[in-house]
């Protein structure tokens, strides 16, 4: 009956989670959702979205070809192509020549309020370089002349901005550059909001790819996160397949070396198999969502579940003919519990940590082992009613070694053990130290880095990660601040520590600015600079216009030119703000240092991971701690100090040692460490429990500890091979963690006679 | 005033017309050279027009340098796709076809005039022979298409043996003009010690943009 529940339970968790595959986005595969918001300022997550929203949105073809027109005419079919297959909101590869005469009309009528970054400064401080100036532009072939615009102030304007961040430019209606002797033809895709579906990203990316292997002679270099996001979930979903296909086939080769039998074996896969099923459909139950990374930590599952089987299979092996199945589970039951209960608690504690993805990973594992441990319990001894025929083979070895480990080790070669402890521990000790970078979650191929980095080389845009956010009560108190912004940011560019930037300000200047260029040109145009030109030129002067109205923001953002700029104007409560985007930072430092001005914020998303990484390094390692004491109080207050030194000494050495030999390999340590210790801490103290309170038993359970030590080494062994080192050296930890534990945990008997 | 430009694009390598093929081999043979030049800008508001003088040169390897000597110092030289500014003591600076569109026409006329791609050349421009006498000549060129026709009214080129006058009209009636005398011939290394005089390096990679 049990074991019909039991096929049951399998069969309507597989249907549940392929029927939930079959409608809908089951794995979330976006890593910043693993991350806690690192900010709970409305406006800033308002202005971050806005930012990471437009990086999203982009995806960026190039088209290349050694004749301008076969490059030109590529993409305008390739174009055509990616419209008729309907993957993206937009595709566009014509650009209408940016029309200069237009935007003169339309700052016209406050000309006298306008004035260049440049020009205000020379007009404030430096009458001969205004002077200079007035010459080269009435002189100049190549100057650019508006009409009404005699003293060229409104020309000047409107060009100071056009310092283009990209090389490509207008050609023949559209946007080129040539690099390297080709042509290349920029075509832009608008992609949907379902970046990270996985059928979208798969039909998005077969659509491109497919087309590209058949240009043969274009080149096609493209980009977009999309591509990032879809490269990361391929990997990662490579690795679930690799590492829990290893650990599974790992695990029941390592049964049948034991066991030598088939059907413990399938029992063995059974158990697995309902430990992740049933974790995969509750917790799909319960979050609607997991995390793609929940799945790879999910994997180790596989290695701890597996152990409540194999003590009672080890068992069935072991008695023989005596065996009476639900006895034997009666007995087993207590340590299973208990040892339920331990990891459920190591669980919990990593459930404490504010990375939301550590706690679904925890609520899964939780999931999984009581799905295990259920399956274990209830059904597993009405399938292993009959005895084993006769005991394992492997089990005689077994007692040999439990012999010879009993043996206490001579006084001299214990000092010379404790002298390498104390020295590996020292210069690990000496050598730590931490990593806290958001690549720890975020390793993108090297193919699609170098692609990449060509496009950033032909285009010359590199689009930064990094903004600024200015703040005020007021439009006009946010322009003004802007302004200020905007001179730092201007000898930021002089000195090359950004390459370019793009501020709101720099089209719709203050009140107050406006005020003061007016007055300015006022002046110079009566007695200053601009009179002393004319008249070097011998020429009259005329007095210039006097404009009543300024240029208000009401007015500017009715524009259609100034639609794009919309999304960088913001509004939360009763602020409002503006976001400054920036293009090649070179210095972070210098740009962060803004920030004293009023008002300005310089939001590094990055720096903001890695700075919340850090710190949770220090609570996850703080949480070792408090954990390993209030283990030490409870064994104390059971058994007393030296029992508790005793059971508890090889896991504090294994921890101590990992920590070690990690910094001696050079591996900075981060917060994924801190939460592997913790595991070790979970699964070694359950060895010296076990062999300790074990006193007198047969080798059995010895065997059943070393099998279940090689597993959880299997399945975390496995994940250091992961390609994100948050993941690697979690994996890499409590592998290292857990053989210490289970090496030193033979220590537990050189205490016995005492 | 950009449409100057446009013309020293074309010139002295188009010939067109008349007898398009001895034109054509008579400036081909002299586009080695300088010359001095006088610009007098004829702009609406101005009560005169505006006076200036350099030296202009050219040769098929390096482009075209206009450089102004009086009442500034300032230096232009037009490469394939982009110019180069030099005025007075500021930083070189690069304009591309990137921050000014009507660049790329230019850039694709000087090439196309260049490689003797006169069909090419004939697909911008309408080209009317006015003037046929041999030691007289004077052709207009239309712009046909965006974004040349948006600013340029017309081009007229004349001159004998040489072009030695270049008359631009823009769309706002303005009016440029550019005599060139005193001509002669010149080489390469000629023309890189004018370069270094104006004051342009061979290379400047970084854009500082425009004003």
């Amino acid at each position: 009956m049990r074991r019909i529940i039991w096929v049951a339970f399998l069969v309507i968790c597989a249907s549940y989670i392929a029927w939930r595959q079959q409608h809908d986005r089951v794995f979330e595969t976006d890593m910043l959702k693993l991350l806690p918001s690192w900010s709970n300022d409305a406006m800033v997550q308002q202005a971050r979205d806005t930012v990471r929203h437009q990086a999203l949105a982009q995806t960026i073809f190039l088209i290349g070809h050694r004749d301008f027109s076969v490059a030109k005419q590529q993409a305008m079919q390739w174009t055509q192509y990616l419209k008729e297959s309907g993957v993206f909101e937009s595709v566009q590869c014509e650009v209408a020549v940016p029309d200069i005469d237009a935007l003169a009309q339309f700052y016209r009528p406050y000309s006298d309020r306008l004035l260049s970054d440049e020009e205000q400064h020379f007009l404030a401080t430096n009458a001969d370089a205004e002077i200079e100036l007035l010459l080269q532009h009435w002189l100049s072939p190549v100057g650019l002349s508006l009409p009404d615009d005699k003293i060229g102030n409104l020309a000047r304007f409107l060009q100071q901005h056009s310092t283009a961040s990209a090389r490509l430019s207008w050609r023949e209606g559209v946007l080129s550059v040539d690099h390297d002797g080709e042509s290349w033809v920029l075509v832009r895709a608008q992609t949907p909001d379902k970046v990270f579906d996985a059928n979208w990203q798969e039909h998005a990316y077969g659509v491109i790819e497919s087309r590209r292997q058949h240009v043969s002679d274009t080149h096609v270099v493209w980009t977009g996160l999309f591509k990032f996001a879809r490269d990361a979930r391929v990997q990662t979903a490579h690795e679930i397949n690799v590492i829990s296909a290893l650990g599974t086939a790992g695990l029941l080769l390592l049964l049948w070396f034991v066991l030598r039998r088939v059907y413990p074996i399938v029992l063995m896969a059974a158990v697995i198999a309902t430990s992740m099923l049933g974790a995969t459909a509750l917790s799909l139950l319960v979050y609607g969502q997991l995390h793609l990374i929940t799945y790879v930590f999910g994997a180790t599952l596989i290695g701890i579940a597996g152990d409540y089987a194999l003590h009672y299979l080890v068992q069935h092996a072991a008695s023989g003919a005596h065996w009476h199945a639900a006895e034997a589970m009666r007995r087993l039951a207590k340590p299973l519990t208990t040892a339920l209960l331990t990891t459920v608690l190591a669980y919990a504690a990593i459930c404490l940590t504010p990375f939301s993805g550590f706690r679904q990973m925890a609520v899964f594992c939780l999931f999984g082992l009581l799905c295990a441990y259920l399956a274990v319990v209830l059904a597993l001894p009405e399938c292993l009613a009959a005895p084993a025929a006769q005991p394992a083979r492997g089990l005689l070895w077994f007692e040999r070694g439990f012999r010879r480990l009993q043996q206490r080790p001579s006084v001299s070669l214990l000092l010379l053990l404790w002298l390498i402890f104390g020295v590996v521990c020292g210069y690990g000790g000496w050598r730590l130290n931490a990593d806290d970078d958001i690549h720890l979650l975020q390793k993108p191929s090297p193919t699609l880095l170098a692609e990449q980095q060509q496009l950033a080389a032909i285009t010359g845009f590199e689009p930064a990660n990094q903004f600024f956010l200015v703040r005020a009560d007021d439009h006009e108190q946010l322009l003004q601040r802007e302004e200020m912004l905007v001179a730092a940011l201007h000898t930021a560019v002089q000195r090359q520590q950004l390459k370019h930037f793009s501020a709101i300000s720099q089209w719709l200047p203050s009140q107050q600015r406006q005020q003061k260029n007016q007055q300015l040109l006022q002046e110079a145009s009566r007695t200053g600079a601009i009179q002393q030109a004319f008249a070097q030129l011998g020429a009259e002067s005329t007095a210039l216009p006097l404009s009543v109205t300024p240029l208000m923001p009401t007015v500017f953002f009715a524009q259609s030119f100034a639609q794009i700029m919309v999304p960088q104007w913001l509004t939360s409560g009763q602020q409002v703000g503006s976001i400054v985007t920036l293009n090649g930072v070179r210095d972070r430092d210098v740009l962060r240092s803004f920030n004293r001005i009023d008002g300005v914020q310089f939001i590094d998303e990055r720096a903001a991971i890695s700075t919340l990484f850090a710190e949770f390094r220090v609570q996850a390692m703080t949480l070792v701690a408090v954990a390993y004491l209030i283990v030490a109080i409870a064994l104390w207050w059971q058994r007393g100090a030296k029992q508790m030194i005793r059971r508890l000494l090889p896991t504090v050495l294994a921890t101590a040692l990992t920590l070690a030999l990690l910094a001696i390999f050079g591996v900075a340590i981060n917060l994924f460490h801190g939460v592997a210790l913790m595991l070790v801490l979970g699964i070694g103290v359950d060895y010296s429990l076990f062999l300790a309170d074990g006193e007198g038993h047969e080798a059995s359970s010895l065997l059943a500890i070393v099998l279940s030590a090689f597993t959880a080494m299997l399945a975390f062994g496995l994940l250091a091979f992961s390609h994100l080192p948050a993941v690697a050296g979690f994996g890499l930890t409590v592998l290292i963690g857990v053989a210490l534990a289970l090496v030193l945990a033979a220590t537990v008997f050189w205490w016995r006679n005492e | 005033m950009r449409i100057i430009i446009i013309t020293l694009a074309l010139f002295p390598h188009v010939a067109l017309a008349l007898d398009l093929t001895s034109l054509q081999q008579r400036l081909h043979a002299q586009q080695n050279f300088s010359a001095e030049l006088s610009q007098s800008k004829t702009l609406n508001g101005w009560n005169k027009p505006l006076q200036a003088s350099g030296v202009m040169a050219c040769t098929q390897e390096h482009g075209v340098l206009y450089f102004l000597q009086r009442p500034i110092n300032a230096s232009y030289w037009l490469q394939a796709d982009q110019i180069q500014v030099r005025e007075g003591s500021a930083p070189l600076r690069v304009m591309t076809t990137a921050q000014m569109p009507w660049l790329s026409g230019i850039t694709q006329l000087f090439s196309a005039s260049v490689s003797g791609d006169w069909a090419r050349l004939q697909q911008q421009f309408n080209v009317v022979m006015v003037k046929s006498d041999d030691r007289d000549w004077r052709i207009e060129l239309t712009p046909l298409a965006a974004p040349l026709n948006a600013a340029l009214q017309s081009v007229q080129v004349s001159g004998g043996s040489q072009i030695e006058q270049i008359v631009i009209t823009d769309k706002k009636g303005d009016r440029t003009q550019i005599v060139l005398q005193h001509h002669q011939r010149i080489d390469s290394a000629y023309m890189n010690a004018l370069l270094q005089h104006a004051g342009q390096t061979a290379s400047v990679t970084s854009s500082q943009g425009l004003r």
